[in-house]
């Protein structure tokens, strides 16, 4: 995982830096006096690309992140204000994948082909197919702008006020999760009809149990597993596409971030940001890993010996 | 794959599959027509008739500059499926050439994987922001962008596809009788993985018009005045609560096509390969 890491901070510093744009054009637009090879300076701009990237490379191992051009302040101080609210916004989301797609995913593979199942994977198709702003925009109009149930954009930190986070949150989460609750619906139903062929279950079934202790002992927790690997990779998906969620709720998150350094070629905060989404992907993605080891035996078995 | 006559009966059997086609071939007519025979200029701004809801003169109603939503959304269409289109050509050319060389050098093999992990560990969308900064923020610079960010997606699924392939018996025996490393991959090789070819791109077709659509919505992809389906509904934003219409027609119509291509993907994976059980449309 970590030479994955380091890589990935090489291929974010050269892909941010072969932006073309001038920041040093747009600092001197603030301020009329100034010299542009001076501020170039400043932001160290004149130095080689190889320079600036072993430069950056190795504050960087040191946890420093350079200063924003922009906002006056260190890169990680920018971030470390945005983080917490993609975290919550991707966390709610995948809580709203998860509860709402696995029950249908169940309730669809118990009866196969039965009208349930096919409205419910015909409404998961639809699911996927739809993106996250035209829902997000929907809900707004029903939820927030007719019914007047919930505000239809801003944030308030969940260490403020719960019910006034919760409140902010809810259509956020719901368009953003809805679309992957239908993808987990499809992955768990055909996961649920694989396990429910297997021998285990026939010979369950032979001797007599009843098919609600099937379903919630045997089949279940086998069903799971590949669910699992999905839901990390949904939760991935989740912290890196936050970016659209938030712009059209108007969350002041890192993806909101990222874009509008991007537009101001404020590259020391998008390559901080990158860093940071990427990180937390990795981290996402190995903890998946030692679930695995928990949840299924095999997996730990190989790993010992 | 028996035979191309079972092929399009099997097709023609798949009942989701066929609306998926007709959804497909309306837009694709819809979209290719509009913008040739309609004297209508989607970008003329006419306050007259500023946020007209749907009549019979305008069929989808009128944007905030009084444009005429039906031709926009179709000339906005056009770019929005060229985009597609070229994402869905770029990613094939690119990853079945990538996923060759690795399949063809087991050195090469490890390097190239690497790579394609460090890719795959950003999230697609962040990446193809980032790179269209680098590309310019024009309709080539957002394909360019997305066909970078998805080909290693085919890469992973073409190698993995290659690497069963070699195990069969057939390679086997044309290695035996010393056919050359590369003849076996392009003749023997190569055509075997068509089937998941085939199913992969059809599901990229979707994501990426889907990743365009999302790019664009935040305002850094195709720009105005090219329309696309992203910054057509990016703009309607604001007037959600006035004209709920310029919001509904250019949602629905990247819901329906992206729809339209999830349900031929899913079609053609079943007539592809009936072992496979359906359901995973997103990996």
């Amino acid at each position: 995982m970590i030479p994955t890491f380091l890589m990935v901070a090489i291929v974010v510093f050269c892909i941010v830096n072969i932006i073309p744009g001038d920041p040093a054009a747009i600092a001197k637009g603030n301020d009329s006096v100034g010299d542009i090879n001076l501020i170039r300076e400043r932001m160290g701009l004149n130095r080689s690309f190889l320079e600036r990237l072993g430069d950056w490379f190795i504050h960087m191992l040191q946890g420093d992140l350079g200063d924003s051009y922009f906002l006056g302040r260190s890169v990680l101080d920018t971030i470390k204000a945005r983080i917490p609210v993609t975290l919550s916004l991707a966390t709610s989301a995948l809580l709203v994948a998860v509860i709402v797609g696995i029950p249908l995913g169940i309730l669809a593979a118990l009866k196969p082909n039965s009208f349930l199942d096919t409205s419910i994977m015909g409404f998961s198709l639809i699911g996927v197919s739809t993106p996250e702003f035209f829902l997000g925009l929907i809900l707004m109009f029903v939820f927030a702008l007719n019914l007047k149930w919930f505000p239809s954009s801003g944030y308030t930190p969940i260490t403020e006020s719960f019910i006034k986070w919760a409140r902010h949150m809810i259509l956020p989460a719901m368009a953003f999760g809805l679309g992957q609750s239908a993808y987990i619906a499809r992955l768990m139903r055909s996961s649920m009809l694989e396990i429910m062929n297997q021998d285990y279950i026939i010979t369950a079934r032979a001797k007599g149990q009843s098919e609600v202790v099937i379903i919630l002992k045997h089949a279940l927790k086998n069903a799971f597993l590949p669910i699992l690997t999905a839901i990390g990779m949904i939760y991935a998906l989740l912290l890196g596409g936050a970016f659209i969620t938030e712009s059209l709720f108007r969350i002041p998150g890192a993806g909101a971030l990222i874009i509008s350094s991007i537009r101001k070629f404020d590259f020391p905060v998008v390559q901080g940001a990158l860093l940071f989404v990427a990180a937390a992907i990795l981290i996402v993605n190995l903890i998946i890993d030692i679930l695995y080891t928990f949840v299924d035996p095999r997996v730990r078995f190989e790993t010992k010996k | 794959m028996k035979s191309k006559k079972n092929f399009f009966q099997r097709c023609m059997k798949n009942y989701s599959m066929m609306i998926g086609v007709i959804i497909l071939f309306i837009t694709l007519i819809v979209v290719i027509s509009v913008p040739l025979f309609s004297d209508i200029d989607p970008n003329k701004i006419n306050y007259e008739s500023m946020l007209k809801p749907p009549s019979a003169l305008h069929i989808m109603g009128t944007d905030s500059f009084g444009r005429d939503l039906f031709t926009r959304i179709a000339t906005g269409g056009r770019v929005s499926i060229i985009i597609g289109l070229e994402v869905m050509l770029g990613t094939t050319v690119l990853g079945v050439l990538i996923a060759l060389l690795a399949g063809y050098n087991d050195k090469l093999d490890m390097i190239i994987m690497r790579l394609m992990d460090v890719m795959m560990s950003f999230p697609s969308l962040l990446l193809a922001i980032a790179l269209t900064a680098v590309f310019s923020n024009s309709i080539e610079g957002v394909s360019i962008a997305l066909t970078i960010a998805y080909t290693p997606r085919t890469v992973r699924i073409l190698r993995s596809s290659i690497l069963t392939l070699r195990e069969e018996t057939y390679v086997e025996a044309a290695q035996a009788i010393g056919v050359k490393p590369i003849t076996i991959l392009f003749k023997h090789i190569l055509p075997g993985t068509l089937p998941v070819l085939i199913v992969q791109e059809t599901f990229l077709f979707a994501y990426a018009i889907l990743a365009e659509a999302g790019i664009s919505f935040v305002g850094v992809g195709v720009q105005p005045p090219d329309a696309s389906w992203g910054n057509i509904l990016s703009d309607a934003t604001t007037l959600l609560h006035e004209a709920p219409w310029t919001v509904m027609f250019p949602g629905l119509a990247i819901m329906l096509t992206v729809l339209a291509l999830n349900l031929i993907g899913d079609g053609l994976r079943e007539v592809l390969d009936p072992k496979r059980l359906k359901g995973n449309a997103n990996d």
